[in-house]
């Protein structure tokens, strides 16, 4: 198995932590996202901009199926690695065979022989005792003898059975190896599917916006989420970066200090993003609280960077990574470095 | 990030290998019972030698059996706690392997499901081409759209069809499985088998030493019944 696949798998039911799916859960996702606008493909030929609302609201129902199955697959892999991993155990040594006990039950039967015949027939009374006492270690080693065959026997027996074991661990083995391989490749397919989708309603959004309405529109309907100027859209739809974020109280995921809370709302405008974040880290000593704003126009590019700068006046820049799922955000941050000030923090979001 | 991914990725891999730390739950017991086995093999070799010289009454002659004897216990009880051992870890293993062929069967049942879904998902696509390759005649700028639906259209045959070959992998693997838990069983019982022949083979032992050790006795009232050491024969 690849340190590859384990690492992938091991980052999607990592932060499955966060979004554990169930089936249903991802079938729902999905349901909701076909039961969003069955008509929408009809609807573009003659809509004008204000269909843009609806198709924005399409495409979050279908990131969000995208995204349940692709942690969904994820996790089914995982669990399916989990169960099998005993598949590459290799079995504990067994005893050495060929013990020297027949060797030694067939030296002594061999001596007490001896002895019985040299004690013949003698009428001496305790000859005789000693004689039938000889009688009986000769039946002990007789039994020995035969109970020690038979046990060779069944040692063979469960020596064959071992064997046969692993021949069939061994074929289950490379079976999971290449059902896994396929697997791992519906794991990578699933989350380009997702990114194929955006990509499609991004361009029938484009398709709506670039042509005048085909019939006047009364009232524009309040938009799902305000978007910014084609060019400079990201891939991902905007509800992955603008809104309210929090670090989760249990279990969350970081690198660096380790966030007590933070607090990060985004917001969008015409392609224009602002926002800020308020945080603060379980450190030793020095200022555990950080503040800072930060603002700068949305880039065509899945991770976001913007310029920050803090309530004390440091500069720095944040990155903002949507996460495996819709609902996880990664943020990464550093300032000037300034004495007993937190200058850097890197931790996984969930939207609130 | 990526120092978080590789912490994430170290505590995960340590998950996975948990199950491998178990591989033999009674280490050192396969050893001790070897080395019990060649002690007592040394000793019951060499007795005969060790005592033909020794007078019938002579105290090192039955310290020389009884020497024997205690190692030929010491052995049977070591390969006892090691069969036992093995036993217990082929039950565990026969049990592990039968849950697993148990997920692999409701596996199998969930991939065909997935299949048929992607099918479905491909039929609303399908659905979806229509409408937009209707669309596209009256607003020419949705072909770029209509090109990445069918795109999607492929991509969602080809899951599915990937997924008829994963339910097939599958279903070999699930035979294997099954393989694997009858030759687990089959190990199983060979162990338990070797267990009890092992208990008898203990009982006739001990027949075998009291009646030596017995004889040894008599031996020496025998040849000595005033208590004067004389050589036997």
């Amino acid at each position: 198995m690849s340190r590859a696949r384990n690492a992938v798998i091991a980052a999607a039911v990592s932060l499955c932590a966060f979004a554990a799916v169930s089936r249903e859960a991802y079938r729902d996702a999905y349901k909701a996202w076909r039961q969003a606008d069955p008509t929408l493909e009809r609807e573009v030929a003659g809509a004008g901009p204000a269909l843009a609302a609806d198709i924005d609201r399409v495409a979050n129902q279908a990131e969000k199926y995208a995204s349940a199955r692709s942690v969904f697959v994820s996790q089914s892999e995982a669990e399916q690695q989990r169960l099998l991993a005993f598949l590459q155990q290799e079995p504990p040594a067994g005893l050495p065979g060929g013990s020297g006990a027949s060797r030694i039950v067939g030296v002594e039967a061999a001596a007490v022989r001896h002895s019985l015949d040299v004690y013949g027939n003698d009428p001496d009374r305790g000859i005789q005792l000693a004689r039938s006492l000889l009688n009986r270690e000769n039946l002990a080693l007789g039994a020995l003898a035969g109970l020690l065959a038979d046990a060779q026997k069944t040692a063979d027996q469960a020596r064959a059975a071992g064997e046969s074991e692993q021949q069939a661990r061994r074929r289950a083995l490379a079976l999971w190896r290449e059902s896994s391989a396929i697997a791992n490749q519906q794991i990578a397919e699933a989350s380009q599917e997702g990114t194929a989708w955006a990509d499609y309603y991004r361009m029938l959004s484009d398709a709506v916006r670039g042509a005048a309405p085909a019939a006047p529109v009364p009232t524009l309907a309040p938009t799902a989420e305000p978007r910014p100027p084609a060019s400079a859209r990201p891939p991902l739809p905007l509800s992955r970066y603008v809104g309210a974020w929090v670090f989760p109280a249990a279990n969350g995921l970081f690198h660096g200090p380790e966030p007590e809370f933070v607090d990060l709302v985004v917001h969008e405008e015409n392609g224009h993003a602002d926002g800020s974040l308020f945080a603060r880290f379980k450190v030793s000593s020095g200022d555990p609280v950080i503040r800072f704003d930060f603002a700068g126009d949305f880039q065509p590019a899945r991770n976001q960077v913007f310029p920050l700068q803090t309530s004390d006046g440091a500069s720095g820049t944040i990155e903002l990574i949507p996460g495996a799922a819709f609902n996880l955000l990664e943020i990464n941050f550093q300032t000037e470095p300034r004495p007993g000030k937190i200058h850097q923090g890197n931790a996984v979001l969930i939207k609130k | 990030m990526r120092k978080l991914i590789v912490i994430l990725l170290a505590g995960f891999a340590w998950n996975l290998k948990a199950p491998a730390q178990e591989a033999n739950p009674a280490p050192g017991l396969a050893e001790r019972a070897a080395k019990a086995a060649a002690q007592w093999e040394t000793l019951a070799t060499g007795l005969d030698a060790k005592i033909q010289r020794m007078l019938p009454c002579d105290p090192r002659l039955t310290a020389a059996i009884e020497e024997v004897s205690r190692a030929s216990q010491a052995r049977l009880a070591a390969m006892n706690q090691y069969l036992q051992a093995a036993a217990a870890r082929a039950r565990q293993d026969t049990e592990t392997a039968r849950l697993a062929l148990a997920a692999e069967q409701a596996s199998a049942r969930d991939l065909e499901t997935d299949r048929a879904e992607a099918e479905q998902e491909r039929i609303a696509i399908e659905a979806q081409l229509s409408d937009l390759s209707d669309s596209v005649k009256r607003r020419p700028e949705l072909e770029e759209a209509r090109a990445k639906l069918h795109s999607i259209r492929d991509r969602v045959a080809a899951r599915a069809a990937d997924l008829q070959s994963l339910a097939e992998k599958r279903s070999l693997l699930a035979a294997a499985l099954s393989d694997l838990v009858e030759a687990r069983q089959a190990r199983q019982r060979a162990l338990e088998a070797q267990l009890n022949a092992l208990a008898l083979e203990t009982s006739r032992w001990g027949d075998y030493y009291a009646a030596r050790l017995a004889r040894a006795r008599v031996e020496c009232e025998i040849t000595n019944p005033a208590g004067t050491s004389r050589r036997k024969r």
